[in-house]
């Protein structure tokens, strides 16, 4: 082929719909190559179908240490897989074995006990709202505090050491910051989470922290360099996806009144409207990074030993084969099989309590504000360059509230 | 119609428990799937087929499906 391979990652066509290149590339090869920022080649993968047989499939690894190319959206992405250290960069039996410690903790019934607590967060939060009234970023105001407090209520953490872990992630997440800011904000929560471990190994506690603890740490099941990356790696994994599905979520709403008419007329249909969603911003859009342990056959193609692959979600949930017209913002599409939480053994294991947040804090926001609008429309959006699509800020006018 | 677990696949995800929840429960103590039932009548047909193709490990089997290659 004589055809230079397109450089990846494709700059989305607006900022809530996906790259251009993923339907073009679906058209004509669905499965082919891209090259990344250091100048090496890697497969993608665009069909929902695709997609879902590498995610599926374990001769595909997901730990950077494995030989051959490990495709990364930027140096700074590599970098952080690299040096994270825990179960979502692990290939099985080892993956298997450190996330079942955790596993029971997100089961959909042990997740359903926090309704009450996620209930009262969320409408602290728009009281909150409500007494500041006017302009809000509801990035800082709703989005980034409920994912930070119901973290503390599950670990077991003061929910005043919320605005904490923001403060500490958004340094070490930023591209304005130096590499040395980075590293120290990373290790300070480090110390925190050392810290949280200690003091339940000197007395156990009956939550989230205190049960790895009890059950892992102390029989030397899981060191505890593991735990406190296990339990900071748990709190990363639910900030910004949340509190990016609920920013975004809220602009995608206002944008298409017609769907939140729909909702309006019709709040039973809520969850399903979180599940279109979902889908239709797939955030995780740099999620699915591959390496081949072995040569696979995708379809026509070989992927050989060593060989990266990108298992594009965002592309996967834009498959017009599996959703028809998934360009359109459908609040009654039954978009349940999307890919937004990944496939495979390292689907997101926190997806049962996204899913209650979502669920929660969505319609009540539009209870509440029935009269918002938009401040920053989608047109003016300004984005972190984050492996999650996050907003830097979103501005909303609540007007009356109800 | 008839459906089967594998425990040693299952990654508690919590997928199936959320779309056929008469069929499916997750083990409170492994957080892994359990059958609760495991003849599907006729109105669990449709949502037991869903859960099957939306597994993310491929856990779940029913009639003649076979996992797909090199999901073992």
């Amino acid at each position: 082929m004589t055809t230079p391979r397109p450089a990846w990652p494709f700059d989305r066509a607006s900022a809530l719909t996906p790259p251009a290149e993923f339907a073009q590339i679906r058209q004509t090869c669905p499965f082919s190559e891209v090259e990344t920022w250091n100048g090496e080649p890697a497969w993608i993968a665009t069909r929902w179908e695709d997609v879902r047989t590498v995610l599926a499939d374990h001769r595909f690894s997901s730990n950077p240490a494995t030989p051959g190319v490990m495709p990364a959206p930027s140096e700074a992405a590599l970098t952080f897989w690299q040096n994270k250290g825990t179960f979502d960069k692990l290939d099985p039996p080892e993956h298997d074995h450190e996330r079942k410690m955790v596993t029971p903790e997100f089961t959909v019934r042990n997740v359903e006990q926090y309704r009450d607590a996620v209930i009262e967060i969320v409408d602290q939060l728009l009281d909150e709202m409500q007494a500041r009234g006017g302009v809000v970023d509801l990035v800082q105001a709703f989005g980034n505090p409920l994912p930070a407090q119901i973290t503390c209520v599950m670990m077991g953490l003061p929910t005043s050491d919320a605005p904490f872990f923001r403060r500490q992630l958004l340094t070490f997440m930023s591209q304005a910051s130096s590499q040395d800011e980075s590293k120290a904000a990373m290790q300070a929560l480090l110390d925190y989470f050392d810290r949280v471990v200690a003091d339940r190994i000197d007395q156990p506690t009956d939550d989230v922290a205190g049960r790895l603890v009890t059950h892992h740490v102390v029989n030397g099941e899981l060191t505890r360099e593991g735990a406190r990356r296990m339990l900071l790696d748990l709190l990363i994994g639910g900030l910004d996806t949340t509190s990016s599905m609920i920013a975004l979520g809220t602009v995608t709403l206002l944008e298409h009144p017609d769907q939140l008419h729909l909702l309006r007329e019709n709040p039973a249909q809520w969850n399903q409207a979180v599940e279109e969603l979902l889908r239709y911003l797939t955030i995780a859009q740099f999620i699915g990074s591959r390496t081949a342990t072995d040569d696979v056959e995708i379809g026509t193609t070989t992927v050989r030993r060593g060989d990266g692959v990108i298992a594009s979600l965002l592309a996967a949930n834009w498959d017009p084969e599996r959703f028809e017209r998934p360009d359109q913002f459908d609040v009654t599409r039954d978009a349940r099989g999307h890919v937004a939480f990944g496939f495979g053994v390292h689907q997101c294991i926190g997806q049962p309590l996204a899913r209650l947040e979502l669920q929660i804090a969505m319609p009540r926001l539009f209870e509440r504000f029935p009269h918002l609008t938009l401040v920053t429309t989608s047109r003016d959006l300004e984005f972190n360059r984050t492996t999650i699509h996050t907003a830097k800020e979103v501005l909303v006018d609540l007007g009356e509230p109800a | 119609m008839r459906v089967t677990a594998d425990q040693a696949r299952c990654i508690g995800s919590g997928n199936c428990v959320t779309t056929a929840p008469r069929v499916f429960d997750q083990s409170d103590t492994t957080g892994l799937v359990i059958v609760t039932d495991a003849e599907i009548g006729e109105g669990d047909a449709e949502a037991v087929t869903q859960a099957v193709s939306w597994c993310p490990v491929g856990a779940l089997s029913v009639g003649a499906w076979t996992a797909g290659p090199g999901t073992a």
